[in-house]
């Protein structure tokens, strides 16, 4: 038995030998051991399961938790402190920080745009992905920082440099000054983010390029690991497969793009925990689908000083909804069972930490899980639970002392404990002083001071005995020395200087100078039961959560219309770009989001008796109704940059990676008749991006926009655009500079995705045996995008102007044995109008745009016209966010420059680019069982007198100009309410920010670097 | 080789810079049967328009009088057809630049904040090739307009058919831009920077006081020995022989410039005015027009109308302002032939149509002080206009068959109308 101890405490021994480091460096002096406990009692300890232990003890020694329990028979040598009324919790634990990493800065090299990486050494191709870079290596540990963190309350931090796409590991301190930050896990996480940082590589410049960039790298490094005969070393894929097993997190910049990194995550089958903007709460429910764990900034916005009414047109009601929606998001969140931490970055002061968690707090957010998303939820995150996260015996000695319970106003954050060390935050005055005294200077000045306020924030007046007038008073406090300072009423300072004489505080005296001589002063405390303000927190009623909108801004909405209703529209005049033509006073029945029937008189007892009693009837005397209208070239609903501009070839990159739902242009398009649009990539290259084909469903998330079941699409351009002619004299180093080049780039790439092909069917025709000898190809996005096209399984819309190019990229497509799918601009399509209806390709074009540069001088608006004669599939798109919204009269400009029919015309913005982009089985025309894309006018929708009154998608009602009209009173209302919050907050005196303009730069095909 | 070179020849001339100013019209010529609209707001519907000498002689209802139409030399029946003034296209580039992207052919922004001096009329290119195809959906007169700095330059009004820019002129130096400046930049979101714009904009205020304030004073002497250019080009806006063209879109920046520029009692126009609708009395008690930013235009603020810029006449026309309507901003010199259909989108949102006709004519007229010779179809004014097969501001139906330009008969053919032709023969063959 004795034997048995002997070796349990041996064991013990060996075990904390880790923690209980003996000491590495030699002593200066003698050795100074401290081997004392230190007890802290009748506190209020937070435990595990979050109730509190009232009047527990906690014993530590060294840097570990001994015990937790009322009662501990402490061992003779222990420092006893007595807390009581005080809270014990454990240390916050901050997962998303850049403490003591040197900032990285980006250095301008050159005014010319730099196409390779400058890193010398075996890295990765790009700058922005450094996955070999760690934390622990560049760490120089920053005691000021460490001071602002232990004042916020955390004890433990994970640390990593914040620069680059792919960023390598961090490593988790303990904010430990003595130790100068002791290390407790090396390289704890690994990073990666949204953010391209210091790398001046033109590479990626838009965030579509992040994300193919991100996918590529993960791809190699894959291939890297599981290819052993390869022969060039690469330190940045072997540390992404090094690191593969620690938690992975990714900082991102909005609620949009943390379901762009979860994507990821799925495809890559990695866990991401991802760190927000504290907007989650837009998409709280795509957001719980993907099963991410996130961390959450507080840093809510300030209000905006709204005393000018005109100004105030300028803050839209999301900015304002934002402001105002802030501090729910944790309640949101919690509610939605997503597990998350709290992270103070991003904060512009660290005084707003306690505020902000109060603020939310008070909205209704759980105190319980406050702490917790400070403490055991980081630190299962990074797997140290078992350390840290909650106060247990053996878990390390990190822990907060504080006034009262913690995130009250009250709360006052005493001692932080880290590694078993006392740091002291603020200091409480052991005597209450606050209360009401006569005070007499001299024995003939008599006076009346009145001292209140917080214990650690007094304040404090004076005033001539029985008189009103107060004036400020400072009263200093330092142990029982009390110095008061005050000017008297012929404006001379007065300063006092003597003791409390006991704790009570019911006596001080002391001296004063006065008049070169030291004269007697003496303090009587007369409301010994001084009102002290109440110490509990107020449980007061969580505010009432403001409504959300989808998107959360003006026109938003609030509830979505149901799905599959039958309706019947009666007596419309129906364009159904059918053989029917336009028809009149015809009846047009559908249900569940399909077409069942156009027909005259439908009588639905007889036809359709299952739908007669719960069909609605609208009737359409009048009016006119169609197909939706399609826009085959937009680029709205894009979040940072519609151009990767960083490359010639960039068929890696897809948009459909950052549809962004919450661009108001979708709205306004919606209310010009558009139901589908395709979203294309811009046109800085000769191979640009994928694209994504959305309905402007307004109000769903970006992946319920996109329609279901689509061909691929990809942009490709020619031209000045292209040769960067019009991008200024530094822009004269990327390869083409010229329409020969431009040629040699599509040659040059789909030889490669040849060759690409060759290679990967070699390797698959391979026995399992004779794989294992070889080397697998490296799968290569860009490559696999270009050889779908080789396949006929991804189509080209080509932006294009003159004629020469046009020809040029038919002979390319030809000689590689596939077609283009779409011109589009194409204005000099009219010159090869034969060519192109030989080859089978369609024109997507302007109806009358010229003249903005040369290659456009030959552009004419009977373009289209004749095309549409000489049999090529004709469509007139927008390419501009304006005339996106009244494509309706851009068709008739079909008719007015060259003739085209009415009937043929309307089909240059709906049938037509449906067929462009596959989907006239379902869309462009009026048919029984095409989908219900609708859309009714007031007037025959090639007018200039046609206004949309109702757009429907699926058979969903998306817009209603009656409806809209509502809507915008809503929002006029919402916006007064939310502004009188703001000037109520304005009018307190606390911070405010000035309003600046709103604009959102629109896209175009050449809008470049909006990353 | 020779015949090579006719045939070279014959294709050229397919490809001509421009069309030909039309020749002087010495004969009187009656349009008779057209619907005309006559830019006042109201309409003849059977019309007889008597032109003699380059001016409108007469103007009837067919249905009324019996004339003798032998007095004229060339008779046009136009029935079923409809008559309107020349559109005119105010604050426009027209001729200032061919091809935007191209700075060689960019003639309409100058070095400088305060460029009163610079003036656009002989930098105006009158054989543009873009003015042909503007002329041909019916609008015939334009303010050729400086852009840029603080003060601009001054602008001219030109007919739309000269064989240089001197035969083009209507009116010259009709008035000195002024672009007001920003008190807030779009896009930005730095505190700091914002701080620094709004103290910017304080000293551009004061700067351009100080401008005017010199200006002023310098105007008082008839004449200095030692010249300023710019002043010198400020007298007639001080004279009230020039307008002040104001060009500002924000109600706070309108008010601020309405009040700086109330003591020197000058003409002033609003130029652009989005939130003129926010300070109407402002403008309606001085009678301040407003030649109003593109209608059809996304709305400024995210939370607008979606509308907003479509029911902009319509809302500004109720206040009691004079409104005409123009089009400057991105692809405009090319864009100025659409500037019909912007009164068209007007109409269908709320805008009655003569009072649409009028935003592009009598008002614009008015407002550019050229009512007296252009602007509506009566008698004694120029004879500017044109016929279209329909409703002009329908792009359905603006088919423009006539135009005169000072009563002669333009040219309504254009480069792109040659290169359809061109192009068309090449698939019948």
């Amino acid at each position: 038995m004795r034997k048995l101890k002997l070796l349990l405490l041996y064991f013990i021994a060996f075990s904390f030998g880790t923690l209980y480091s003996q000491e590495w460096k030699p002593v200066n002096g003698t050795k100074n051991v401290s081997n004392h406990y230190t007890l802290f009692k009748n506190a209020n300890i937070y435990q595990a399961d979050g109730t509190y232990l009232s009047d527990g003890q906690l014993l530590i020694r060294k840097n570990k938790i001994e015990a937790i329990s009322k009662t501990i028979e402490a061992p003779k040598n222990t420092i006893v402190v007595d807390l009581q009324g005080k809270f014990i919790y454990p240390s916050f634990i901050e997962l998303h920080a850049d403490f003591s990493i040197p900032k990285v800065k980006a250095e301008s090299r050159s005014s010319k745009p730099q196409i390779e990486s400058s890193k010398i050494g075996p890295y990765y191709w790009n700058e922005a992905v450094k996955p070999e870079v760690n934390a622990f290596e560049i760490l120089q540990y920053d005691q000021k920082a460490a001071e602002k963190y232990r004042k916020m309350g955390f004890g433990t931090i994970l640390t990593h440099q914040k620069d680059g796409i792919i960023r390598g590991t961090s490593s988790l301190l303990n904010l430990d000054d003595q130790e100068k930050g002791r290390v407790i896990k090396e390289k704890a996480s690994f990073h990666y983010s949204f953010y391209k940082g210091s790398s001046q590589q033109s590479y990626p410049s838009s965030l579509m390029g992040i994300i193919a960039l991100i996918k590529q790298t993960l791809y190699d490094a894959k291939w890297y690991e599981e290819n052993p005969l390869k022969t060039d070393f690469n330190a940045s894929l072997k540390a992404i497969n090094d690191y593969k097993g620690l938690p992975q997190f990714f900082d991102v910049e909005s609620e949009l793009s943390i379901l762009r990194a979860a994507k990821i995550g799925k495809e890559f089958n990695i866990p991401f925990i991802i760190k927000g903007n504290g907007e989650e709460y837009k998409r709280i429910k795509e957001i719980q689908k993907t099963g991410v764990r996130l961390i959450v900034p507080i840093n809510f916005p300030i209000a905006y000083d709204v005393s000018d009414p005109f100004l105030n047109r300028q803050l839209p009601l999301s900015k304002l909804k934002e402001w105002e929606m802030a501090a729910f998001n944790l309640r949101l969140l919690a509610q939605a069972y997503i597990p998350f931490t709290i992270t103070s970055q991003d904060l512009e002061s660290e005084k707003d930490f306690y505020s902000n968690i109060t603020k939310t707090i008070e909205n209704g957010f759980n105190r319980k899980k406050a702490i917790e998303s400070l403490t055991s939820i980081p630190a299962s995150f990074i797997g140290i639970e078992k350390e840290l996260g909650s106060l247990e015996k053996n878990k390390l000695a990190n822990f907060l002392i504080f006034s009262d319970t913690v995130f009250t106003a009250k709360s006052i954050l005493l001692e932080n404990w880290v590694d078993g060390k006392q740091n002291i935050i603020n200091e409480l005055p052991e005597i209450d002083i606050r209360g009401v005294y006569s005070l007499n200077i001299n024995k003939t000045l008599q006076y009346d001071i009145e001292i209140k306020g917080e214990l650690n924030h007094l304040k404090s007046t004076i005033a001539l005995k029985n008189e009103t007038e107060k004036k400020k008073l400072n009263v200093k406090l330092q142990g029982n020395r009390v110095n008061l300072y005050f000017q008297n009423d012929k404006n001379e300072s007065m300063e006092l200087i003597g003791s409390v004489n006991d704790r009570e505080s019911r006596i001080w005296f002391g001296k004063a100078l006065i008049e070169n001589e030291w004269v007697s002063w003496g303090a009587i405390r007369k409301k010994l039961d001084f009102e002290k303000q109440s110490d509990s927190a107020k449980v007061k009623e969580p505010r009432i959560m403001p409504t959300i909108n989808f998107p959360n801004m003006a026109y938003g909405t609030d509830s979505f219309p149901k799905a599959g209703k039958a309706l019947l529209f009666r007596n419309a005049t129906i364009w159904t770009n059918e053989k029917d033509g336009i028809v009149k006073n015809y009846d047009l029945l559908i249900n569940e989001g399909k077409i069942l029937m156009l027909g005259y008189k439908i009588n639905m007892e007889v036809m359709f008796p299952k739908l007669a009693n719960k069909v609605q009837e609208i009737d359409l005397k009048g009016k006119h109704l169609t197909s939706g209208i399609i826009d085959e070239h937009s680029h709205i609903a894009i979040s940072r940059g519609v151009n990767e501009s960083g490359q010639a070839v960039t068929a890696e990159v897809s948009i459909g990676d950052v549809v962004n739902s919450d661009d108001i242009n979708i709205y306004r398009q919606l209310a010009g008749g558009v139901t589908t649009s395709q979203l294309l990539h811009g046109s800085a290259n000769p191979i640009g991006g994928q694209s994504a084909i959305i309905k402007l469903r307004w109000g769903k998330s970006p992946e319920d926009m996109k329609v279901a079941g689509v061909d691929g699409f990809i942009k490709f351009a020619l031209g000045e655009n292209v040769k960067q002619s019009n991008w200024g004299d530094h822009n004269t180093v990327r390869f083409p500079q010229t329409r020969m080049g431009v040629e040699q780039v599509f040659y040059d790439a789909f030889y490669r995705a040849k060759e690409y092909k060759a290679d990967w069917q070699l390797y698959n025709a391979k026995s399992a045996k004779d794989k294992k000898k070889a080397i697998a190809p490296r799968y290569d996005l860009e490559l696999n995008t270009l050889a779908e096209i080789l396949d006929s399984n991804r189509f080209i819309t080509c932006h294009s102007y003159i004629q020469s190019e046009i020809n040029m990229l038919m002979h390319v497509a030809d000689s590689m044995k596939f077609r283009v799918n779409t011109f589009t601009h194409i204005l000099e399509g009219y010159k090869v109008a034969d060519k192109m209806k030989k080859h089978g390709v369609a024109a997507s074009t302007f109806s009358d745009w010229w003249a903005y540069k040369f290659e456009v001088n030959d552009a004419i608006p009977y373009n289209g016209a004749i095309l549409h004669k000489q049999g090529v599939l004709t469509g007139f798109n927008s390419d501009d966010a304006e005339m996106g919204r009244r494509l309706n009269q851009e068709a008739a400009k079909a008719v007015k420059y060259g003739g085209v029919s009415e009937v043929e015309a309307w089909k240059f913005v709906t049938l037509n680019p449906a067929k462009m982009l596959h989907l006239d089985d379902r869309l462009g025309s009026i048919k029984a069982g095409k989908v219900a894309d609708l859309v009714i006018w007031s007037h025959n929708p090639l007018s200039i007198y046609a206004i949309a009154e109702q757009v429907y998608i699926d058979g969903i009602l998306y817009f209603d100009l009656q409806k809209s009209k509502e809507l915008e009173v809503r929002d006029l209302k919402e916006r007064e309410r939310i502004i009188d919050l703001m000037l109520l907050e304005n009018k307190k005196g606390k911070p405010k920010q000035e309003i600046s303009k709103e604009e959102k730069l629109l896209y175009e095909c050449e809008t470049l670097n909006d990353l | 080789m020779r015949i090579f070179l006719i045939l070279m020849l014959f294709v050229l001339s397919e490809n001509i810079t421009s069309q030909t100013p039309a020749s002087k019209q010495n004969k009187s010529i009656l349009l008779i049967d057209a619907k005309v609209h006559v830019g006042n707001g109201t309409v003849i519907p059977r019309a007889a328009i008597g032109i003699e000498n380059g001016k409108i002689k007469m103007v009837l209802d067919a249905f009324d009088i019996r004339m003798d139409s032998t007095a004229y030399d060339t008779i046009i029946h136009l029935k079923g057809k409809e008559i309107y003034p020349g559109f005119i296209a105010p604050n426009s580039r027209l001729g200032l630049v061919e091809v935007d992207a191209l700075r060689a052919t960019r003639d309409f922004d100058d070095v400088g904040l305060f460029n009163p001096h610079v003036r656009s009329i002989t930098a105006y290119n009158a054989e543009s090739k873009i003015t042909s195809t503007v002329r041909t959906n019916g609008v015939l007169l334009a303010q050729i307009t400086p852009k840029g700095g603080l003060i601009s330059g001054s602008s001219s009004i030109v007919n739309l058919d000269a064989w240089n820019w001197e035969d083009a002129i209507l009116k010259e130096d009709d008035g000195i831009h002024l672009n007001w400046p920003n008190s807030l930049n779009p896009r930005e979101t730095d505190k700091k920077k914002i701080e620094e714009l709004k103290k910017n904009y304080q000293e551009k205020l004061s700067n351009l006081s100080q401008f005017l304030e010199e200006a002023l004073a310098y105007q008082k002497l008839d004449f200095h020995l030692e010249k300023n250019i710019r002043y010198e080009s400020m007298r007639a806006v001080f004279n009230q022989e020039a307008n002040i063209y104001v060009h500002v879109d924000d109600a706070n920046e309108i008010t601020d410039a309405i009040y700086l520029l109330d003591k020197y009692k000058l003409n002033v126009v609003i130029v652009g005015g989005y939130e003129a609708w926010l300070v109407p009395e402002l403008l309606s008690d001085r009678k301040i027009p407003v030649l109003l930013t593109r209608v059809h235009s996304l709305p400024k603020n995210e939370d607008d109308d979606i509308h907003l810029s479509y029911k902009l006449p319509m809302i500004l026309e109720k206040a009691g302002l004079l409104v005409a309507l123009q089009n400057s901003g991105s692809m405009e010199a090319m864009g100025t032939r659409n500037l019909p259909f912007y009164a068209g989108t007007a109409v269908a949102y709320g805008l009655e149509y003569e009072k649409a006709i009028a935003m592009l004519t009598l008002n614009t007229a008015k407002i550019l002080g050229v009512d007296k010779q252009v602007g509506s179809i009566e008698v004694g004014k120029n004879a500017t206009l044109f016929v279209s097969e329909g409703d002009a501001l329908d792009m359905r139906t603006n088919k423009i068959i006539f135009a005169f330009i000072n009563g002669k008969k333009i040219d309504l053919d254009n480069p792109q109308k040659q290169l359809y032709r061109k192009y068309s023969k090449k698939y019948e063959n």
